[in-house]
């Protein structure tokens, strides 16, 4: 496979069963297929898009062939980097700007936002459509009279929250993976 | 190293029918990755 321009070769041996206890199953698994979503990750290598994983445990040949088209036609869609503000210190009236990059376009639904926490105070940056494009979703805070502390992300994964009526799909309707953990820059905010 | 970050937990599908449905495994069903013995 290719990782960010860089071709890697490794292999995964899979079990699958019922009741592990850490070292052996004591029960077999229902036959069928199951799915596993997720992405090869190494250091100083940028993330793969999500990849779905079928394994077929005694289902049919057919069942399995159409897990697999199911999961190629909507392909899961994550990110693989997030900008966070180059800017350290931030007055009133200014803009803190955060841009998602997603390993395939998205469409988004109504105003999903980002939680922070200024001082210890809740506040959201919200999502901008005008600054984003299929494939990056840009949020933005502006600060305020009584902003005043440091600013960063609620947890150490940047997650994006999506309130009634919001929504971010994949292109293709696949699912799509909304945190990234990030290394958070020493933010403060002073103003009024 | 390579490593494989999951995004998304074990779903299950039946495999009857014609449309893939999937939904959460249950009743203590897991996957087991292994590298070279070690779990991953």
């Amino acid at each position: 496979m290719s990782a960010g321009g860089t071709e890697v070769h490794d292999h995964f041996d899979v079990t699958v069963g019922r009741n592990w206890n850490g070292s052996t199953f004591h029960g077999r698994a229902p036959n069928g297929i199951y799915v596993v979503v997720g992405r090869l990750v190494s250091n100083g290598v940028r993330p793969s898009a999500p990849m779905a994983f079928v394994f077929n445990v005694r289902a049919s040949e057919t069942a399995h062939e159409a897990a697999v088209e199911f999961f190629h036609d909507r392909p899961a869609v994550g990110v693989f980097a997030v900008d966070t503000p180059s800017q350290l210190a931030f007055g009133v009236g200014q803009i803190l700007e955060v841009t998602y990059r997603f390993s395939d376009p998205v469409s988004v639904r109504g105003t999903p936002r980002l939680p922070l926490t200024i001082g210890g105070t809740r506040r959201f940056a919200t999502f901008s459509r005008s600054a984003s494009s299929a494939e990056e979703l840009v949020f933005t805070y502006r600060f305020r009279a009584g902003d005043r502390g440091t600013v960063r992300p609620i947890g150490n994964r940047l997650t994006i929250q999506l309130p009634a009526g919001s929504g971010i799909r994949g292109s293709a309707g696949g699912s799509v993976f909304r945190a990234f953990a990030v290394t958070w820059p020493q933010v403060r905010t002073e103003a009024g | 190293m390579l490593q494989l970050e999951v995004l998304q937990g074990v779903t299950f599908w039946n495999g009857r029918g014609s449309t893939p449905r999937f939904a959460p495994v249950r009743r203590g069903v897991e996957l087991n990755f292994n590298r070279d013995a070690e779990d991953v």
